[in-house]
């Protein structure tokens, strides 16, 4: 009887140790702070393995991103985008990725399906969990990743490629995004020919725009809408306009970047906007009910359906061009009918 | 004549073993071929095979946890209920994760410690409450359990919602997946799953006494309590251990103690390895079915297990009574 | 208040006691009634409520209060009153105080439903297709429940082995197709926590088809259910019918949480928390047992949902969840009392 209670106190105590030891040689992969604390040996380490790093020389390319700095003496050409805003972002500076993590069925996001086809970048799964196997097939040079989504398996990618990541949720991100990535891909240039344009269809829809009239965005399921926080894509963008985005959100949303809040037509009702854009389901049913009919924006017939795919998760350079499009035909619709 | 049935069991299962763990190495997202994977086996550079080789270890692992982990608790409990999923170690485990992603984003070494602690910590709730003098009734542990469960998944689901968790990872982990897991996850794993597993063996003889009712228990003057706690620790332990690696990965403490007994009967001497290899292999076979059906698109193992776990358990036990 | 439950004692309160219990439960339920209609509705006056007048503004407050809060309110009442005599007549089938509708699987099989109907008809107008297709659910899920558990013959612990086999199945399903098609059935999470938000008349209106009957028929019922709870075999000797009654409370229990999930969505706890409550406040014979119950889970889910609605405004939180954050400490209680009974 002893003997079994020794061997189980044996027992107890090799596992504890055994798990400690393991648990303290292998803790390092993951990163304990989102944001790059650290210097390049986030990138530099893996680098050495796959992408053409010359350590004595001085690199071609230094690039800040979340996880540290990337440094590169020559143009990556394969390239692994795990977010919709990256393959956005490449798209519009003329680069093809080689793969793209979409959401559910959606490979590539919808308003991109003219320019590139599911030929081009074939699919490396769930954004929010890319395939590694696939990733690795393809042999990249360069993986985008998001902060939000992929710091659990930053390891497991800079064990494939080099990494960078970058936080993408409001418009100002994105063009820092545009800018970055362009430098890493040498096409600074298309990139302030892409943030010109962005900013010539800003300063026209400005122009039509009297006084900072108060905008939402949401969605439509069921019977509660969705609203866009004014930190989000849509939100910042039309900031951006001139517009005032009429609600901010909690603030504190720790896991960060809270995208949508859940309200009742009440709500909305109470909080009035002049200008809704909704998508989602179609806001017929509400035609009967007078909080809707009493809505500022529907009286004033500025209450406009826009395209999901590209209002909810279209985030990019591209996204924000078609967004303003939109918002510029629904303006000038708007006061032609005035 | 029991023994030559045992060992005939025991080898089968040990071959399907090695006939899922081949195809799980072979198929996935990426196609490898045997010669591949004989290259790689030597020494060669890992490629597709450095995810592959990991995830089929946890999933033995996760497989054996689980199932011996159920079979111990079904023989102290006397109820085919009592199971590691349903006394709420997912659930525990699960919210103890999202609350550690909720305070330190991004920490992927902490995540197994914690879930581990929530496990652990349900576990004693549920047990605590449904305990009565006399011992834990079948219907009473379960419903306490999945009471329990509901409740930290309601927690869960409110702190998603009021934080926006969606868009991180924490909910691809809480759904039971092998996704992603590397040998550090191993190293983690195995010292549990060994002392578990060799504590159970060494416990076999009191396991198989406390099968027998509360009276005779007494009568043979074993210390009844003590064994039953140190059983329980340990089941606890592999299902907490497991839970803590890969998330929920359900159904499997819940359909192979069943089945095993079927195979060479109710001796825990020839119970438990028989349930071990064959949790091992379900769980395999899940991953390998999740990797497969629709790549790159991985399914989580856990959904698997109760997809092919639960229909199974309906037939296994509804057929058996009707008898 | 007695050294027990009351399980097995008849209830030695006074007459007046009970009425005066009642009397404050009603005033309760109608001081949350005022709150509801009324808490933050602009405008509101009196005589325009009752009398209406051609004013917008009146008209606005009028159809807050007439068309968004009072159908909620009802709505609430109903679920109430529908899942806890669901959770009474449960527990009385199978004997045990700690059933509840959660675990027979009825609300995963709304949810999975749910989620291939809007996956396979989803188009411009999602509750058209939530609500009968998470009926069907219920039901088909229901019947397999109870299907299986008499197949194994009619054992009690084989209905909950059934219906927890039932509700992973489901879970696990809904949960893979989710996975699968995520773009299109991103909002359907939160319709799987139980809310309220939307409810208008007709939803009301099917909730009384529906509960209003069963109600009745479960009070009806009482007798039997009285003698049910002593043990089968006494039932028996005393003329019941145990398996007929049996199949019938099933069906009972089906119908109301069936259709509260179509509704509402799976809103749990309700049918474990309230019985207990009554059973402490007007004993165990069901002819009191279940009205009380439907009057105090109408109290309770309408104090929930407004505290759902407010608590964390403007966002709406699933009522579904503030069910479980009461339902889990007071379960837990329950079970550390329940322990010394048998």
């Amino acid at each position: 009887m002893n003997r079994k209670w020794s061997i189980i106190v044996f027992m107890l105590l090799f596992i504890i140790t055994a798990t400690g030891c393991g648990a303290s040689n292998n803790g390092q992969p993951s990163a304990e702070a989102p944001n790059g604390t650290e210097a390049a040996s986030g990138a530099e380490t893996p680098a050495s393995e796959s992408a053409p790093v010359e350590s004595e020389q001085t690199a071609a390319v230094s690039v800040e991103h979340e996880w540290g700095t990337y440094q590169a003496e020559t143009v990556p050409a394969q390239i692994v985008t795990l977010d919709f805003s990256f393959i956005d972002t490449l798209t519009s500076l003329g680069v093809k990725p080689v793969g793209n993590a979409g959401v559910g069925t959606t490979k590539i996001p919808e308003y991109l399906q003219d320019q590139v086809t599911e030929a081009d970048a074939a699919d490396v799964g769930e954004r929010k969990a890319p395939n590694l196997e696939v990733i690795q097939s393809l042999k990249p040079d360069l993986i985008i990743a998001s902060v939000d989504r992929h710091s659990m398996i930053r390891g497991e990618l800079e064990g494939i490629a080099t990494t960078v990541a970058f936080d993408d949720v409001s418009y100002d991100q994105v063009l820092d995004n545009v800018r970055s990535i362009a430098k890493i891909l040498g096409k600074q240039e298309e990139a302030e020919q892409v943030v010109a344009g962005l900013n010539e269809k800003i300063a026209a829809v400005k122009q039509r725009i009297e006084g900072a009239p108060t905008i939402l965005v949401a969605g439509l399921f069921d019977d509660t809408f969705t609203v866009w926080v004014k930190d989000s894509f849509v939100g910042s963008l039309l900031s951006q306009v001139g517009a005032d985005y009429a609600f901010n959100g909690e603030k504190d949303n720790l896991e960060g970047k809270g995208e949508g809040v859940h309200m009742t037509l009440e709500r909305l009702h109470e909080i009035n906007p002049d200008y809704i854009m909704l998508y989602g389901d179609s806001p017929d049913k509400l035609q009967d009910n007078p909080l809707y009919q009493d809505l500022k924006s529907v009286k004033d017939g500025r209450f406009i359906v826009v395209d999901r795919n590209l209002w909810a998760r279209g985030r990019g350079p591209i996204a924000a061009s078609k967004i303003l499009d939109e918002t510029l035909a629904a303006l000038a619709a708007d006061s032609a009918s005035k | 004549m029991k023994k030559a049935r045992f060992a005939s069991t025991a080898v089968g299962l040990l071959l399907l073993l090695l006939v899922i763990a081949l195809l799980s190495l072979r198929f996935g997202a990426v196609s490898v071929s045997l010669s591949d994977i004989v290259k790689e086996l030597l020494g060669g550079e890992a490629q597709v095979l450095k995810y592959r080789l990991p995830r089929l270890a946890i999933a033995v692992l996760v497989g054996i946890n689980m199932a011996v982990s159920g079979a111990i608790l079904q023989g102290i409990t006397r109820n085919p209920l009592a199971v590691p999923d349903v006394v709420g170690v997912s659930a525990g485990g699960g919210f103890a994760a999202v609350i550690v992603l909720l305070l330190y984003p991004g920490s992927g070494s902490l995540l197994p410690v914690a879930a581990f602690v929530g496990a652990v910590a349900a576990a004693v709730i549920v047990y605590m409450a449904a305990y009565q003098r006399g011992g834990v009734r079948p219907l009473r542990l379960a419903l306490t359990g999945v009471a329990v469960s509901t409740g930290f998944q309601a927690m869960i689901t409110f702190l998603i919602v009021k934080y926006a968790l969606s868009s991180s990872q924490a909910l691809m982990w809480l759904k039971g997946s092998l996704y992603a897991r590397s040998w550090q996850h191993v190293e983690l794993l195995w010292p549990w799953t060994l002392a578990g597993c060799a504590l159970a063996l060494l416990g076999s003889r009191h396991l198989n006494a406390l099968q027998l009712d509360e009276q005779t228990v007494r009568g043979i003057g074993m210390k009844v309590q003590a064994a039953r706690l140190v059983l329980l620790a340990t089941a606890v332990g592999l299902a907490a251990s497991s839970v803590a690696i890969a998330g929920t990965i359900g159904f499997v403490g819940l359909v192979v103690p069943p089945l095993a007994r079927r195979l060479v009967g109710s001796d825990s001497k020839r119970l438990l390895p028989v349930a071990a290899l064959l949790g091992a292999a379900l769980v395999s076979l899940a991953d390998l079915l999740g990797r497969v059906a629709h790549p790159p698109l991985e399914i989580p193992a856990g959904i698997l297990t109760a997809l092919i776990g639960a229909p199974y358990f309906a037939y296994v036990l509804f057929v058996r009574i009707s008898r | 208040m007695g050294a027990s439950m009351g399980h097995r004692r008849p209830d030695s309160r006074p007459a007046a006691l009970r009425w005066a219990l009642a009397a404050a439960l009603l005033l309760l339920f109608a001081a949350i009634a005022w709150m509801t209609l009324t808490y933050r509705v602009r405008g509101l006056d009196w005589r325009t409520l009752l009398s209406p007048t051609g004013n917008l503004k009146d008209e606005l407050a009028a159809y807050t209060v007439w068309h968004v809060r009072a159908p909620r309110l009802l709505l609430a009442a109903s679920l109430g009153a529908a899942l806890a005599v669901a959770g009474c007549l449960l527990q009385a089938m199978t004997r045990n105080p700690l059933s509840d509708t959660e675990i027979i699987g009825l609300n995963q099989g709304a949810a999975c439903a749910a989620v291939v109907a809007l996956l396979l008809f989803g188009g411009s107008d999602s509750s058209l297709v939530i609500l009968p297709a998470a009926l069907c659910g219920a039901a088909v899920s229901g019947i397999l429940v109870y299907w299986l558990a008499r197949f194994g013959g009619s054992d009690v612990s084989r209905l909950v082995l059934s219906g927890v086999a039932i509700s992973a199945f489901m879970g696990a399903l809904t949960t893979g197709i989710i996975l699968l098609f995520e773009t299109r059935l991103m909002e359907i999470v939160y319709w799987m926590a139980g809310k309220l938000s939307g409810a208008n008349w007709s939803d009301n209106r099917l909730i009384w088809g529906i509960g209003g009957p069963v109600l009745t028929a479960a009070f009806l019922l009482s007798g039997r259910l009285n003698l049910l709870a002593q043990g089968d075999e006494v039932a028996a000797g005393l003329g019941v019918n145990v398996a007929r009654t049996r199949g019938l409370l099933g069906l009972m229990v089906i119908l109301l949480a069936g259709s509260a999930a179509a509704v509402a969505g799976p809103i749990g706890f309700v049918g474990l928390m309230v019985p207990h409550m009554a059973r402490r406040i007007v004993g165990i014979d069901h002819r009191r047992l279940i009205p009380a119950s439907a009057l105090l889970g109408a109290a309770l889910l309408s104090a929930a949902d407004f505290a759902a609605q407010w608590i964390s405004y403007p966002a709406d939180i699933p009522v579904g969840i503030v069910t479980a954050f009461l339902g889990v400490p007071f379960f837990l209680y329950l079970l550390r009392r329940n322990k010394e009974e048998r």
